[in-house]
């Protein structure tokens, strides 16, 4: 495609230079492009209208607000449909800008990162809305961490503390928005006291299914980081955090589902898959992972699936099997880049080497030994000898250099 | 990683000098029913049972066989175990195998 300069522009539509880099900036030609400190504008781009003429003021406005206030436009009901992902973003031909963000975040949950990558980019250098840079800023993150990539990731974050505020209250979803991306290594320390308790009151209605999302996974961290001695629960033991995430998980569930939307579901169900593997009930794992798929796979949602690999394992690996051989394969293409570029960037950001060498049985043995099983029970739990589960234990601890039981959750 | 093909239970893990005694360990599986959980692992003679005496005297134990009367734990975090590698007179020869020496001279 060729592109022309401002200048170029400015003459082929006999307007000021000053004029086409308003447009430019408020958004309004398709397909400019910030190069530097100037814009780059396709040749065949329509000018706009003049808003302020009269003539142009009794046509029909092309570019509307967002229609929901949230980062995530997927984790909405603007994706009520399983299976109907691409049809639902083409009904947001009226809104060019949700639609860019909501075509972006599908890339995202199918894995194809590339693609994020540059709509992200492509985002920020045209919006400057506040839901839009934040939108933006997340989406660059967890491409970071795909990548492994950290300038990326530090690029990310200061494009969401710029996203523009006009009230403490943005400032507060700034603040979570940060503390949810760091969510995505594992570190919860910047969630602040009033989410960690469960209140949602300071979101906007259209965010209460993301945000239902993000506090389950800092639950299941939470649990992560009592068995690590980090974070202190009195009265609760290794386990006990866990057991109780189900009673508050499946109520979300039955809301997001009432609500019609597909993508907080699929979260959540292999969230609480996970915390049901964690305390040794792989039956009613399954059951969340097969219910998960029903709804990912129409849409080819492999993307969310690799995220979850790591704390799955082979239980999840097992169910996508049985279901499509060719989704299965192309899946675990997705969760190796997903796992090396996890560990690596996790290593760089915590200051933590992590191994991703260990095998299944060996990771499986290490989370029970983390959440303070014996090894007796460990052994019972996976149905070998207890020298086996020993021996489990000893290659985990020898191939992470973990110094204690406790230490290993790090790795898993 | 020691071996990156898929392994099968047989297959050599490693061949271990110490002391003067050579051990060749293999995948397999230490009781019958496990084989259907999952990949094999490398086997260890059972030292406990079947002592086995190095040229210096010393005895060879496994890292993972239950302890004698004489175990005294190496660090605070030990004091809940009960198996020889958590033991002050263990000594590892080899990064990674689950053999070593029992310093204790009255063993």
């Amino acid at each position: 495609m060729k592109y022309l300069s401002v200048k170029e522009v400015a003459e082929k539509w006999n307007i000021t230079e000053r004029r086409v880099q308003h447009f430019c900036k408020d958004g309004k030609i398709h397909g400019a492009e910030k190069w530097g400190a100037s814009w780059r504008i396709p040749n065949d781009a329509e000018r706009p209208d003049d808003r302020r003429t009269r003539e142009a003021k009794k046509t029909k406005r092309f570019y509307m607000p967002m229609p929901r206030k949230t980062p995530f436009l997927i984790m909405t009901d603007l994706y009520h449909t399983v299976g109907m992902a691409d049809e639902c973003a083409d009904k947001l031909e009226n809104h060019p800008e949700a639609q860019m963000l909501f075509r972006a975040d599908i890339e995202y949950t199918r894995g194809n990162i590339d693609e994020v990558l540059e709509q992200a980019r492509l985002i920020l250098s045209l919006h400057t809305g506040f839901f839009a840079v934040l939108s933006g800023g997340m989406l660059l993150a967890l491409c970071a961490v795909w990548k492994s990539d950290i300038n990326l990731w530090k690029e990310a974050k200061q494009h969401i503390c710029e996203a523009p505020c006009k009230d403490e209250k943005d400032r507060e979803i700034v603040n979570l928005a940060i503390a949810s991306v760091n969510s995505a290594l594992h570190d919860i320390t910047d969630f602040p006291d009033w989410f960690s308790y469960g209140n949602f009151d300071k979101f906007p209605v259209d965010a209460l299914p993301a945000a239902r999302v993000y506090y389950v996974k800092y639950l299941v961290i939470s649990a992560k980081k009592h068995a690590l001695k980090e974070k202190d629960f009195e009265d609760v033991t290794g386990l006990g955090l866990l057991r109780v995430i189900p009673f508050i998980v499946n109520p979300m569930i039955s809301q997001v589902r009432a609500d019609k939307t597909v993508v907080p579901e699929i979260y959540l169900r292999l969230l609480l898959a996970t915390t049901y593997h964690y305390i040794g009930d792989d039956k009613s794992a399954v059951e969340q992972i097969d219910a998960a798929l029903d709804i990912a796979l129409p849409d080819r949602l492999l993307g969310i699936l690799a995220e979850h690999r790591r704390s799955l394992d082979t239980v999840l690996d097992d169910r996508l099997k049985l279901r499509d051989v060719e989704m299965y394969k192309k899946y675990k293409e997705l969760y190796k880049v997903y796992e090396q570029g996890w560990a690596k960037l996790h290593s760089i950001v915590c200051d933590k080497n992590i191994s991703v060498t260990l095998s299944p049985r060996e990771r499986e043995a290490a989370r029970l030994a983390s959440f303070g099983l014996s090894n007796p029970e460990i052994a019972k739990r996976m149905n070998i000898s207890l020298p086996s589960a020993k021996s489990l234990i000893f290659y985990a601890m020898n191939k992470t250099g973990a110094q204690s039981r406790s230490e290993l959750v790090i790795y898993i | 990683m020691k071996n990156l093909k898929p392994i099968r239970e047989g297959d050599v893990f490693d061949t271990v000098s110490l002391d003067g005694k050579t051990f060749e360990i293999r995948y397999g599986y230490y009781e019958d029913y496990e084989r259907e959980s999952g990949e094999p692992i490398p086997i260890y003679p059972d030292l406990k049972n079947e002592p086995v005496y190095g040229e210096s005297g010393k005895r060879i134990v496994t890292f993972i066989q239950e302890s004698c009367e004489a175990y005294e734990p190496r660090c605070g975090e030990c004091l809940d175990e009960t198996d020889c590698g958590f033991c002050k007179h263990y000594r590892a020869t080899h990064p990674g195998i689950l053999l070593g020496i029992c310093m204790n001279d009255n063993k």
